[in-house]
């Protein structure tokens, strides 16, 4: 009897279904997406534009971008530069823009019309020097490695609740110097010195360090979400020295650093290489800080799966200030503090030397 | 919704003020009639109502002074009246058959009375002289007592068995019901819960609780119950007034209570009496069998999932014992998961016992023990064997086995102390000394055995978590009735909280060619120690305002001192209850509650592993502001009907962050979550049938649950849908008694969707690689999941034995394959490639990257059996 009654469960369970719910569209057909992060460091500023659909998105290729800046149109285009990708269209302008301005992004389409308003934060004051020092430790395997430990110092803007992000990128120029002997076999070199490139590339620092940035010291590499509570893009807030001072520290491989001294050398030709680390503390507005933090979880979310299936985290309502469309555009004021590494020569024969990157100071 | 509540209760104070005759003007009226003069002490109170339609001058007295208070005497044209003395009886009302002592049953006189505490005591304190005395109680033949009253008497009763007495007329002072001051609470006979349809033929108390207006129930088949807009861990689950923190077993499909062992349950969802506090939405009071002090009886019952055995009876002349396990044998899991390729295993146990001692006639000593547990366990092997090639080109295998297991462990245990002891007829208390312990756990394990000609290696890797909570108490309770016009309650508690939510291990072990290279713990957390200190002081005064208009103000205090920093907080409660007629009452109520602990969820479905958490110096206790106001009629026999409305007003409420996981460890629970404000209201409706061979209710809820964050948080600060927000809800449950041997039993439940979170369209958005694309959520739980019904019925076939009796109980779950949304998740229609190269869409009806939601129902039709055997 009782097994009968089990056996006759299993059958129903056996019957569970799964069935679709088609939902109505919800929403206009088609709407306008706005999409820009504008820095104040920048004079050339790109706005992204797609069509929304219930159904996917269609870059937004027949609009006109205007830009006003404190009431003034500053700049008008209507060429898609083919930069984004096949989403959405992409819009390129020039225009200064100031740390307190108001900006105004306005798209007009033949059948749409958005209106994105924002306005640039305030920026930290000027950055003291940042300092460096070089320490030699071991990694997780015992073997001994040297690191970069850089300490930042940032002075919070007082009386309001501020959100920042500290952004680096290390900028290598690479020069050679042509003897008249080289260039008599080599004539296509010019002689005497001259500008071999130029680059600047991100650089990743580990924050593992630094108590505001990570407080947990968490390394990104273990797990997803270690990789999202390291705040890899270092997000923080001005929460924990409200209206004081914090140094932050980061850290980083000078291998990562020597990543845009990495060029072919010709016997006889002397090279010189000239390294400077940027940290550019950006000042976000709360929708901005908000809306990035959300996207950096939807990217390392937990589970690898599409983020509607993700049980691990909240489904997540992105900020927007686009009226008559979609989207957010925002403006990030930078305040930018240097490290300069200094010059460094290598020749053919020494060619380790850009990869044994060592502190001058 | 707040126009309605405001102008109805204007109108319950404007009624309250009608202008009623006093005892005063009656007896102006009387002198005048019967020319009569009335001497008297000026201290007697003669401005209580009153009213006479005599025919006669003793008549016109006998009405006038009915209750006893005062005394009169008439001499020649003279009616002497002098107040009368009082004295107080009092007792224990029990099960003649049994020696159970009952809870909430009635003590009368005339048209006083109130009915038995938690420990079946009464005491009433009644005017000198012969009085008439009766006692009443659900199930049992009422008894009536003629004494004369002329000192403190204690008088016990035991009331006789009998089920032709479906209601008992108890219309004094009850704590919960259509006879209570307070709104908004309700008792479950035990009839209920074991004669109503339940899932896999298990009765179950929960379960049963969401049959009652104004509960939503969680996913289907779940005994989690959602009150009045509240959040799972915002009910206060007390098992013997001590408070038990995970009241379910497997993934909520039953409850911890196992109903044999269960005396009586108590819901409360408004007009909280003072001696509740700890949680904002619901008190859930369960009372445990104390033990059969006439003989030892008991019964088993076998289940499709369940087997229970029950034993209790008397040790001797003072002592009785009540003891009850069950246990769920594991074969519905593993015919499911083998099959499947899941080979997994799943049991839960739990064992309630109680033992009472009778130290003196005035005290009882009395110890409850509970402890349950579940585990599930689930392994996967997976043997490979490799072709290598050595450096010689010659070929070789490696032999690598990999084991993942995967174990989970949760389970309370309370265990308490009380001594119950009667000072006198006026005066009882009731102290307990507790403990309640939860704790989860769940273990993963990793291990890979690589063997080839050259050696032999093996590796493992071993994940650890838990969490614990424990809560040492000691209350002490007072109950004193100085008159039959008040009834006082007072009392304390100290508890001390020890939360550990967040221990955990890492560690690997590696071995090549049986030699241990590596054994090392990469991680040890012992937990977050969160200790809490919360101290708590009550009073509540029953008070009768006349005959027709009952009062309960009370206040609750409490404090809760953790991480360095102390809340106190103020919560006053009050209600009122005035009998417009002998059929109809208004009831108004106001309660303040606090919370102060969490259930921090691990995923966005409700898991034993989720975590509780206490309130920190960041996170302030939750307040619940609850107005509510009821009008009932009880004028058609053997119906009841009634109507409450509500509003509640929710402070620091905690809800998850957008931007945040889920859970990362309970150290940083409050980065997780912000807090904000919620509104809950609406109004219930409830029609009773109480005698007879069908009886049974219907239900209707129409309630609304908003949350908002002012911050800006979620949504912009705008109001939003709370997750159990549920529109409507209708339940019917109706039993029939054919005769003796059969009954049947049915109930049917409609309740909407809940509201969830869904993506609506495509759109791009900007990362900080550039933009990217993706789904867009306009706003949080911005859709409604569609309604979901059901209809269970059951049959059950009683046979008297010539000791005891046997049950087979037949029942079918979602009798008519309702296909409900057990779970639903939202997708993208994706388009497919066969082999073939045709493609093809997941659903041709829309259109490729359309978003639509994957409905599953698990629990379609589902019969089951269970035989009971009683003696």
């Amino acid at each position: 009897m009782k097994n009968t009654f089990l056996s006759l469960s299993v059958l129903c369970l056996a019957f569970s279904c799964q069935t679709p719910v088609f939902i109505e569209p919800v929403g206009p057909e088609k709407e306008l997406v706005l999409q820009a992060r504008l820095l104040t460091s920048d004079e050339q500023h790109t706005v992204y534009a797609s069509y929304s659909f219930h159904d996917n998105c269609e870059p937004a290729e027949d609009i006109t971008v205007s830009c006003y800046v404190n009431g003034q149109l500053v700049a008008v285009t209507s060429e898609d530069t083919r930069l984004g990708q096949y989403r959405e269209a992409a819009y390129q302008f020039k225009a200064t823009i100031q740390p307190g301005d108001s900006v105004r992004i306005e798209a007009i389409g033949p059948d749409n019309r958005a209106v994105a308003r924002t306005k640039a934060p305030e920026a930290l004051p000027a950055i003291p020097d940042v300092t460096a020092e070089e320490l030699t430790i071991y990694n997780d395997k015992g073997n001994v490695v040297t690191r970069f430990r850089f300490h930042i110092p940032v002075h919070d803007i007082p009386q309001e609740r501020n959100w920042y992000r500290i952004n680096t990128t290390c900028h290598t120029i690479v020069r050679m110097y042509v003897s008249e002997e080289v260039h008599e076999k080599e004539p296509w070199y010019p002689t005497g010195w001259s500008t071999l490139e130029e680059n600047t590339l991100a650089i990743r620092h580990s924050n593992t360090k630094d108590p505001v940035l990570n407080p947990d010291g968490r390394e990104s590499k273990d797990s997803y979400v270690d990789d999202y509570l390291s705040n890899p893009h270092h997000f923080f807030t001005d929460e924990l020295f409200e209206d004081g001072s914090n140094e932050f520290i980061l850290e980083a491989s000078p291998y990562d650093y020597t990543q845009g001294a990495r060029f072919s050398m010709s016997s006889g030709i002397q090279y010189q290489y000239t390294i400077t680390a940027y940290f550019d503390i950006q000042s976000l507005s709360r929708e901005d800080f908000m809306h990035s933090r959300m996207l950096e979880m939807d990217h390392f979310n937990l589970s690898g799966v599409s983020i509607v299936d993700d049980l691990f985290s909240e489904d997540m309502v992105l900020p927007g200030n686009v009226e008559g469309g979609m989207g957010l555009v925002t403006v990030r004021s930078v305040t930018r503090a240097p490290y300069d590494f200094g010059t460094y020569d290598c020749d053919v024969h020494n060619w380790y030397d850009v990869y044994d990157l060592h502190l001058k100071h | 919704m707040r126009k309605t509540i405001v102008l109805l209760s204007l109108l319950f104070v404007s009624a309250l003020s009608w202008a009623q005759s006093t005892l005063k003007d009656e007896m102006a009226r009387v002198e005048k009639q019967y020319g009569v003069r009335f001497i008297y002490d000026a201290s007697l109170n003669l401005g209580v109502p009153a009213t006479q339609k005599a025919t006669s001058l003793t008549e016109a007295l006998s009405q006038l002074f009915a209750n006893g208070e005062i005394q009169y005497d008439i001499k020649g044209s003279y009616v002497v009246l002098r107040k009368a003395r009082r004295f107080t009886v009092s007792g224990t009302v029990t099960d003649a058959s049994t020696g159970e002592t009952l809870i909430g049953a009635g003590v009368f006189y005339g048209d006083k009375g109130m009915v038995t505490n938690s420990y079946g005591i009464y005491s009433l304190t009644l005017p000198e002289g012969k009085l008439r005395l009766s006692f009443s109680y659900v199930g049992y033949a009422p008894e009536t007592v003629t004494l004369v009253l002329d000192k403190d008497l204690s008088l016990d009763m035991a009331l006789t068995p009998d089920a032709s007495i479906t209601a008992a007329e108890i219309t004094g002072w009850k704590e919960a019901g259509i006879g209570a001051v307070g709104l908004g609470s309700q008792e479950i006979p035990q009839t209920v819960i074991q004669r109503a349809p339940m899932l896999f033929g298990e009765a179950d108390v929960l379960k049963s609780l969401q049959l009652l207006p104004g509960v939503q129930a969680g996913y289907s088949g779940s005994s989690g119950i959602n009150i009045r807009g509240g959040g799972p861990d915002e009910n206060l689950l007390l098992l013997d007034g001590i408070p038990i923190y995970n009241g379910e077993h497997l993934l909520g499909l039953f409850s911890v209570f196992a109903p044999e062992s269960v005396k009586k349950i108590t819901l409360y969802k408004s007009s909280f009496p003072a001696r509740f506090g700890g949680r904002t939405a619901s008190v859930v009071d369960v009372r445990m069998n104390d033990g059969n002090a006439e003989g030892l009886h008991g019964g088993f019952t076998v289940g499709l999932l369940t087997d229970k055995a029950h034993l209790e009876g008397p040790i001797g002349g003072k002592t009785t014992f009540s003891l009850t396990g069950r246990v769920l044998h594991t074969g519905l899991v593993e015919l499911i998961g083998r099959p499947m390729g899941l080979p997994a295993n799943y049991f839960f146990y739990d064992v309630h016992a109680k033992v009472s001692h009778k130290l003196s006639p005035k005290d009882i000593l009395t110890a409850s023990f509970y402890h349950g547990r579940d585990r599930f366990r689930q392994g996967e092997g997976r043997y490979n064997v490799y072709r290598y090639y050595d450096e010689n080109y010659a070929p070789y295998d490696r032999y690598v086995d990999d084991l993942r297991t995967y174990r989970m462990d949760w389970g309370n245990t309370v265990v308490g102390l009380r001594w119950n002891h009667v000072f006198n007829g006026r005066l009882f208390s009731n102290t307990t000394l507790s403990w309640t312990g939860f704790r989860s756990g769940m273990q993963t394990g990793n291990g890979d055995k690589i063997r080839d000609y050259e050696q032999s290696s093996y590796k493992e890797s071993d994940f650890r978590y838990f969490s614990n909570i424990s809560d040492f108490t000691l209350q002490t309770n007072f109950e004193y009735t100085p008159s039959p016009s008040h009834a006082v309650k007072f009392g304390a508690a100290l508890t001390r909280h020890v939360f550990v939510p967040d221990g955990q291990t890492l560690s690997e072990k590696e071995m090549t060619n049986e030699v241990v290279v590596r054994d090392t713990v990469l991680s040890h957390y012992s937990g977050t120690y969160m200790p809490g200190l919360e101290a708590s002081a009550y009073v509540e005064d029953e008070i009768a305002l006349g005959s027709r208009v009952t009062v309960n103000p009370g206040l609750h205090v409490a404090l809760f001192s953790t991480m360095g920093k102390t809340y106190t907080s103020l919560q006053p409660r009050f209600s009122a209850r005035w009998d417009v007629s002998d059929a109809v009452a208004l009831k108004a109520g106001y309660s303040r509650m606090a919370q102060y602990v969490h259930l921090l969820p691990f995923t966005r479905i409700s898991l034993p592993t989720d975590v509780w958490v206490p309130i920190t110096d960041k996170i302030a206790p939750q307040t619940a502001d609850q107005w509510s106001l009821g009008l009932y009629y009880t004028g058609l026999p053997g119906w009841d009907f009634s109507a409450e409305a509500y509003y509640k007003d929710l402070q620091n409420i905690v809800e998850r962050k957008s931007d945040r996981l889920a859970f990362v460890g309970a150290d940083q629970w409050e980065n997780t979550i912000v807090m904000g404000v919620g509104r809950a209201y609406g109004i219930e409706w409830l029609v009773e049938k109480t005698t007879g061979r069908l009886t049974g209710w219907l239900s209707y809820t129409l309630s609304r649950s908003e949350r908002r964050t002012p911050d800006g948080t979620i949504d912009n600060g705008a109001w939003f849908p709370f997750s159990n927000d549920r529109r409507h809800k209708i339940s019917l449950y109706a039993a029939y008694a054919l005769n003796d041997r059969i009954d049947f039993c049915a109930s049917w439940q409609f309740a909407s969707g809940n509201r969830m979170t869904i993506p609506t369209r495509h759109t791009i958005v900007m990362g900080e690689n550039g933009p990217q694309e993706r789904l867009y959520i306009p706003s949080r739980n911005n859709w409604t999941a569609p309604p979901s019904h059901r209809l269970d019925v059951s049959v059950n076939f009683r046979k008297k034995k010539p000791r005891g009796e046997r049950v087979w109980s037949i029942g079918f779950y979602n009798l008519y394959g309702a296909r409900n949304p057990d779970y639903l998740v939202a997708l993208t229609n994706e388009k497919h490639r066969t082999n073939d190269g045709v493609e093809y869409l997941d659903y041709d009806q829309i259109p490729e990257g359309r978003i639509y939601l994957n409905k599953v129902t698990a629990l379609v039709f589902l019969p089951s059996f269970s035989y009971t055997r009683s003696f």
